[in-house]
């Protein structure tokens, strides 16, 4: 049962405007590309309890985003991997698997999934949930693809061959997290 | 561990609410994880036999909102004369009119009931008579029409159609309304 339908109250605002390529992605799960201060309105009706962020840790995190996320005390957990060929790499494996600990977590939900553009990064984590979740690659691919892109990678921000082959070969069995809070949606 | 294989253009619309392109039979097992308490078929055909009997075993109940022909002025289709499709390039043809008002007033309707839920809205396709519900249903949440059409497209891929965007956007929310009984039974 979707949580509100705001018909007729005047406590909410005229229009709401969710972020880019916004979208629920499993209960608790949200993505989107980067909020920015007209999304707030909309994000607040979400009760977020985390955000995280995609892109580069070096990089600082928008200001009024920032402002947002500490008055509205949300966790902000930032995870770069955004360069798909780090997957690869010890260092890589081992920021999925933090990456995937706090999204396989229930007491963390609702969470938005974000990186810039939400269409690559997004798009990779997404497809990952999709296959704990079982989904066949097609589907988890053709679902990438609205967001993404077809075949992405053409202007550098869908998902590349690596990402694809990351979400080919990911293993859902093999991954190491703390059921005892698993949402639902995972068996 | 079996995979399960969404409807083409599945997508999640709210916590139980979702949307697709007609199911087939590969996609049963997807759709029983779902425990969708109704479907709501908005397409111009009826949907496949063995999408009702499905339908019927795992006890869903079924809005067919496409035989109506007073919900619906365009069922039968309104391209097939006599069953003969014409041959594309063949004619030029005009562009398919949106979805008739009535249906998406009853769609909403329904998607206003808490009863309603879980549920699947779908049509053929899933692109656009389902794309037009959501996107009045985004409207009802206040969605700027900008938000609802990157969604809509999302969906539509290279097919958009104009005449429902035009549709969704001249839409009259006040339109749909339920009784206060309705809307916590």
């Amino acid at each position: 049962m979707p949580s509100k339908i705001y018909i007729q109250s005047d406590e909410t605002p005229l229009v709401v405007v969710p972020p880019i390529n916004f979208s629920l992605v499993a209960p608790g799960i949200y993505r989107s590309g980067h909020p920015n201060k007209k999304n707030f309105s909309f994000l607040k009706r979400l009760n977020l309890k985390g955000i995280i962020y995609l892109e580069k840790v070096g990089d600082p995190y928008r200001q009024d985003s920032m402002d947002f996320v500490s008055s509205n005390e949300i966790k902000l957990y930032r995870f770069d991997l955004s360069k798909e060929s780090e997957l690869y790499t010890v260092q890589g494996e081992d920021r999925l698997e933090d990456l995937l600990g706090v999204l396989l977590d229930k007491r963390n939900h609702p969470l938005l999934i974000h990186d810039d553009t939400g269409k690559g990064t997004a798009t990779l984590i997404c497809s990952l949930i999709r296959r704990i979740q079982g989904w066949s690659l097609t589907g988890a691919f053709a679902e990438g693809d609205m967001f993404a892109g077809p075949a992405g990678g053409s202007e550098g921000v869908g998902l590349g061959q690596a990402g694809m082959e990351f979400i080919a070969a990911f293993e859902p069995k093999k991954v190491k997290f703390d059921r005892t809070n698993k949402p639902d949606w995972v068996d | 561990m079996a995979k399960i294989v969404p409807p083409m253009n599945f997508g999640l619309v709210e916590d139980g609410f979702y949307r697709s392109a007609q199911p087939s039979e590969l996609n049963f097992s997807f759709l029983e994880k779902l425990e969708l308490k109704t479907i709501i078929w908005v397409g111009a055909e009826e949907p496949s036999e063995i999408l009702l009997s499905f339908l019927d075993s795992q006890g869903i109940t079924l809005h067919n909102l496409a035989p109506q022909v007073s919900l619906n002025p365009h069922f039968p289709p309104p391209y097939t004369d006599n069953g003969v499709v014409p041959i594309s390039g063949q004619y030029h043809l005009p562009p398919l009119p949106p979805p008739p008002e009535p249906l998406i007033i009853q769609s909403l309707t329904l998607l206003l009931r808490p009863s309603t839920f879980p549920t699947l809205v779908c049509c053929n396709m899933g692109r656009h008579r389902t794309g037009t519900v959501v996107g009045c249903y985004r409207k009802l949440q206040r969605w700027a029409l900008s938000s609802i059409l990157e969604e809509y497209r999302r969906y539509a891929g290279m097919k958009v159609r104009i005449l429902n965007e035009q549709f969704i956007e001249l839409f009259d929310t006040d339109l749909v309304s339920i009784t206060a009984e309705q809307a916590v039974a």
